[in-house]
């Protein structure tokens, strides 16, 4: 899939999805949910943030 | 024809028709041009942001979350520039520094405003965000 393709199935610019790919534009989560449909894919494997901080060891998971 | 497509069009046939409307008037009105060259300037406007934005972005969408955040951030950076520029035009005219007319303050004001929204919003896109 080309950047314009996945642009015009997103609804976003060409120049969108490269600043995305670059890392230098962070979507909203919407733009981002719409991207992970599109690439059947799931936000987590597509982006990362990244704060330099390291991942904690005991993450808290919710449940009911 | 898709809707970007479409609204360019309609840029260029109204800057087109108001170019002419521009020509024709000042052509027909003898001593008096100010509404032509109004008609002719906002014609030109109209004609190449048209011609531009097609050649530009073709089928693109025209606007999308990215180009809105970044106009709007543009645009308020821009007022605040705007606004620390009449400041100082107000107290360099209240001491005495810099004497000038309404009209030329007024404009001024007017390039400050509309030439720093331009830069801030081309600084950005070619930034990626607005952080």
């Amino acid at each position: 899939m080309t950047q314009d393709d996945l642009a015009k199935r997103a609804g976003v610019r060409r120049e969108t999805i490269v600043f995305l790919e670059q890392g230098k534009y962070n979507p909203s989560l919407r733009l981002a949910h719409d991207i992970a449909i599109v690439l059947r894919a799931k936000i987590d494997d597509l982006f990362l943030f990244d704060d330099g901080q390291p991942e904690p060891e005991d993450r808290v998971v919710l449940v009911d | 024809m898709t809707e970007t497509k479409q609204r360019n069009l309609f840029r260029i046939i109204a800057g087109t028709l108001m170019l002419i409307s521009g020509l024709v008037s000042i052509v027909l009105t003898s001593g008096e041009a100010i509404i032509g060259s109004i008609f002719l300037t906002a014609g030109l406007a109209f004609l190449i942001t048209g011609i531009i934005r097609h050649r530009r972005y073709g089928d693109d969408p025209e606007s999308d979350e990215r180009s809105k955040k970044i106009g709007a951030y543009g645009l308020s950076y821009a007022w605040l520039t705007g606004l620390f520029f009449m400041f100082g035009l107000f107290w360099l005219d209240y001491l005495g520094i810099l004497m000038m007319g309404t009209q030329l303050a007024l404009a001024l004001s007017i390039v400050v405003l509309a030439l720093s929204a331009l830069i801030y919003q081309l600084y950005l896109f070619r930034k990626g965000d607005v952080e």
